[in-house]
């Protein structure tokens, strides 16, 4: 359906008589005020969070135990490859745990 | 505050993933001017109205936001559900007022703005109904085309430029 010049005249004529909403800045803060409480409030984030803390733990730990074993007389390549698995698993989840921090703190 | 496509999904997205409330907060917050600005016209000046209803509609979204698939704009979603609440505050005035429920502040309240409505072309959308008056702000004021309009009112798209034709003709006799 085109826009007929008629259209457009009746148009410009509303929008000139047209109520206009003031601004409102409280708003939104009055709907996020009416909004339930959410049941599990920050406990996925929590549980997230002690995952990536614990599995963090444990691969530093792992990767100790690799290195002090490393120090013998024949590297194989089995053991570079667990070693640099190991280490980009904790890369891995230090960036994780850091997000994890950021997002609180945003 | 505008948002583009993609930071409106993606703050959809948050909402529905972890609820998010402030990817929500910032969903009302762009959405909010529009939408008070179309319920406005709609109440005919109404601000204690056009304000109950737009927290009404933002609620309801937050509540079904699961239910936007994405098919449509958010912001036609929005406008659906605003436009449905309002039918649904209108039937309730509707009733109270046949039963003698309403409030006489209200009466009088409202007996006040029609005075003050002066403006002939106030009063022209005020007589049209409600699904009229929907129809003209969504097409007139919101420039939104009859497609859009049709799919935000579910109804059809030849019913929706039968009635802005009714109505045209209605707004022209006062607006000549």
């Amino acid at each position: 359906m085109k826009r007929k010049e008629e259209d457009k005249k009746i148009g410009e004529k509303l929008k000139h008589s047209a109520h206009e909403a003031g601004e409102n800045q409280y708003f939104t803060r009055r709907v996020m005020n009416r909004l339930p409480d959410s049941v599990s409030a920050g406990a996925p984030s929590w549980l997230i969070g002690a995952v990536c803390f614990v599995a963090f733990l444990l691969s530093l730990v792992f990767l100790v135990v690799q290195i002090i074993n490393f120090k013998s007389d024949i590297i194989l390549v089995k053991d570079l490859m667990l070693i640099g698995t190991n280490i980009a698993i904790s890369i891995a989840l230090l960036i994780a745990l850091i997000c994890r921090v950021l997002r609180y703190e945003w | 505050m505008k948002l583009s496509k993609v930071e409106e999904l993606k703050l959809i997205s948050r909402c529905v993933l972890v609820d998010d409330r402030r990817a929500f907060a910032q969903l009302v917050e762009a959405y909010q001017p529009r939408l008070r600005a179309f319920l406005l016209n709609l109440t005919c000046g109404d601000d204690y109205l056009t304000d109950d209803i737009a927290q009404e509609t933002f609620i309801k979204a937050y509540y079904n936001i699961r239910s936007f698939k994405g098919l449509s704009q958010f912001g036609t979603w929005l406008y659906r559900i605003a436009c449905n609440q309002y039918y649904s505050e209108m039937r309730r005035c509707r009733e109270a007022e046949l039963t003698g429920e309403v409030n006489a502040d209200v009466l009088v309240q409202n007996t006040e703005q029609t005075v003050a409505a002066k403006h002939d072309v106030q009063v022209a959308l005020r007589e049209l109904n409600d699904l009229d008056r929907t129809i003209v702000t969504l097409y007139y004021i919101n420039d939104l085309p009859a497609k859009e309009v049709a799919r935000i009112l579910n109804i059809n798209v030849n019913s929706v430029k039968s009635r802005i034709v009714r109505a045209r003709k209605k707004l022209h006799d006062v607006l000549a």
